[in-house]
């Protein structure tokens, strides 16, 4: 009888668990979706300049060596803002261990990072259509704006877009319009959701 | 200064409210003093400086005793602080002759300057190298920089910033501090100011308005709505990355990008071709650091003067790594491998190289601190201190006669502060001539009174920095160590 009744509550917590799996238009209180249930150790870490470089790299399928230069030379990543980014750097510095917790400069980092790439792949995007990995199609049309922001979604947090996340980004376009894909792009990888796990 | 009022002026002044700086300050600003450490990486000897011994004085233990040719331990007029003057015709195995001058820094800075002996209890380089910002966890586990920080650095854009590396740049252990005292650190000062600004210097990038209201959206639209963030909302980490997100857009209003940038426009720093220029002290700065672009500790040194200078920090940590440096047209080793650690090697080379080195770049340091008014004709070197950190010592002995020899760590040492607000023209403690030993003082009695037979505490030097800076310790436990400080 015991054994009975702890098998259908681990059923049951297993029931209560999936319905809080994050579905194909995850990420808001949308309605019908069930809240998730808040983490109570909500233990997160910081992706640190090498994952950020690759996963910033793949949803933008540029090269890493591509991704960000500050001044056309110098890697973002890898020279210029490697401590700050939670890398390490033990032959020069001494830097064995990475920081504990990010540092001031973290996010401004990132946002070169990001602001960087997103900017060069939409550039390439608009320029051969024919070859685009993001913006494909006239982002004049709200339909081709939407389908660009699920494939972004789906590139940089491996899920899609829920409706309001879409709306959001829309309400981008009223008043950025021309800058509309970069500041998408930027909003997205810059997200918390990109940058921890 | 990044100060309250402008805070409240900003636009992001609710947001910083919320982020926990101006919403935690409970007292009103306090009129700062800047404390500058400077790492003496390696282990800098005191008996290779300050209290070096001469010859005569060692009597039998001279032949294997660490003691000069009398002729090049110097005695400075109006000061029992010595200095050695030496050169050699190599470094180690390195073939470069060397003139190292200790003197004209103690004949100069006299005044400010104060020898503490103490001995320290680790052998071991980065272990030491945080004990002696800790003393030895004397106040919960904070660095001196971290306390200096809490003090005075609540209204400074980013109050503690640290370009040394290994024990030097890790952070204390005292969770209750503030997260902005703890440290910036700087990899490399000459392109660091490029992580103070999310677009400038990017180009075709959006920016403006337009890049604000992209952040808005993702902060209060975008974020707080997406399950990853409800999950986790109890995550230090992102809190902590939401209060950094906040300080971001201070930090760009501020300019830091030019006004610290100490490069020019240049093939390699096509400053102009990305829309950025110099800082207004760049000229002045790279006339006194020359080398800054070869020798990262001379970037590092007036990046510490611009980051004081423009009201940016309250402490800031510099320091050679161990990386050799050289100037091969001039056949001249600038830092040493290892450092002041080269002592293994050829101790006499690395000890007066390294002395000299980090002298002189103070000395240059403080020149332009003192040029600089802090207001109503105080300058900010009025309101500084210089704090030689290092790990250790080297060992006393040496083979007979031998004038270049290898030494190990020796936790029997002391330490080098020169500031106005520091017991200037002073040694508290001495040094035993037929060992080499340094010894204690009472450290209640201003006048240094020496106690031979005595060894001092890693948290009495500790202490006497912290009040010699005005540093509010009630709680600490720490000593007064009131022989450290000006008394006037």
């Amino acid at each position: 009888m015991f054994r009975e009744l702890c098998l259908l509550a681990i059923a049951s917590a297993t029931i209560v668990s999936c319905s809080n799996t994050p579905n194909a238009t995850s990420g808001s209180p949308d309605a019908g979706v069930t809240p998730p249930i808040e983490a109570t150790k909500a233990s997160l870490r910081f992706k640190r300049n090498e994952r950020i470089r690759e996963d910033f790299s793949q949803a933008l399928a540029l090269a890493p060596d591509e991704l960000c230069n500050e001044l056309g030379a110098y890697s973002c990543t890898d020279t210029v803002h490697t401590i700050a980014l939670g890398g390490v750097e033990p032959y020069v510095l001494g830097v064995r261990e990475p920081l504990e917790e990010t540092t001031s400069t973290a996010p401004i980092a990132v946002d070169r990072v990001a602001l960087s790439g997103c900017t060069k792949r939409v550039a390439r995007d608009l320029a051969d259509p024919q070859s685009a990995v993001i913006f494909r199609a006239s982002l004049g049309d709200a339909g081709a704006r939407r389908e660009a922001i699920v494939r972004l979604y789906e590139r940089a947090l491996q899920r899609s877009p829920s409706e309001s996340e879409l709306a959001h980004l829309e309400e981008l376009y009223d008043a950025a319009a021309g800058d509309w894909a970069v500041l998408s792009c930027y909003a997205v990888l810059t997200s918390v959701e990109a940058l921890f796990y | 200064m990044f100060n309250r009022r402008q805070l409240l002026k900003s636009a992001s002044a609710a947001a910083l409210l919320s982020a926990g700086r101006v919403y935690g300050q409970t007292q009103p600003e306090k009129k700062p003093k800047f404390l500058i450490v400077i790492g003496a990486t390696g282990g800098c000897s005191l008996i290779d400086s300050f209290l070096a011994i001469r010859r005569s004085e060692a009597g039998r233990a001279a032949p294997t005793l660490n003691c000069f040719p009398d002729e090049q331990v110097k005695s400075i007029d109006g000061t029992e602080i010595r200095a050695v003057d030496s050169s050699g015709d190599s470094v180690g195995a390195i073939g470069a002759s060397y003139t190292a001058i200790q003197s004209e820094f103690v004949r100069k800075r006299k005044n400010d300057l104060m020898i503490v002996t103490q001995t320290g209890t680790s052998v071991n380089h980065t272990i030491a190298q945080k004990r002696a910002l800790t003393g030895n966890e004397a106040w919960n586990g904070r660095t001196l920089q971290e306390a200096v920080a809490a003090e005075y650095g609540a209204g400074f854009a980013l109050p503690n910033v640290n370009m040394a590396g290994d024990g030097y740049i890790q952070h204390g252990t005292d969770r209750s501090l503030p997260s902005w005292a703890l440290n910036e650190p700087v990899a490399n000062a000459l392109l660091w100011p490029l992580s103070l600004d999310g677009v400038r210097g990017l180009k075709d990038v959006p920016a403006g308005e337009r890049l604000a209201l992209a952040r808005r959206i993702r902060d209060e639209k975008l974020e707080p709505k997406s399950i990853f963030q409800r999950k986790f909302q109890k995550s230090e980490a992102l809190g902590l990355w939401r209060r950094q997100r906040m300080s971001q857009q201070q930090l760009e209003v501020l300019d830091l990008i030019t006004k610290l940038n100490i490069q020019a426009d240049s093939p390699a720093t096509p400053l102009g071709q990305y829309g950025l220029a110099e800082s207004p002290d760049g000229a002045r700065v790279r006339e006194v650091f020359p080398r800054f672009l070869t020798d990262a500790l001379e970037a590092q040194a007036a990046l510490a003067f611009l980051l004081i200078k423009n009201r940016i920090s309250v402490t800031v940590t510099i320091a050679p790594s161990f990386s050799v440096v050289l100037d091969v047209p001039a056949r001249e080793v600038v830092n040493p491998p290892l450092a002041f650690d080269f002592s293994h090697n050829a101790h006499r080379a690395a000890q007066a190289i390294m002395w000299a080195r980090l002298l002189n770049l103070a000395d240059r340091l403080i020149g332009l601190l003192e040029s600089e008014e802090y207001e109503d004709g105080e300058s900010f070197w009025d309101r500084s201190m210089i704090y030689f950190a290092t790990e250790f010592g080297r060992s006393k002995q040496r083979p007979r006669d031998a004038e270049e020899f290898s030494s190990a760590h020796d936790l029997n040492n002391g330490v080098a502060i020169v500031s106005p607000l520091a017991n200037g023209n002073k040694i508290l403690g001495g040094v035993d001539p037929a060992t080499g030993l340094t010894y204690g003082y009472d450290p209640e009695d201003p006048r240094g009174v020496p106690r031979p037979g005595t060894e001092m505490q890693e948290k009495l030097v500790y202490a006497g920095i912290l009040h010699a800076l005005g540093v509010d310790t009630s709680g600490s436990a720490l000593p007064d160590a009131r022989a450290l400080r000006r008394n006037v």
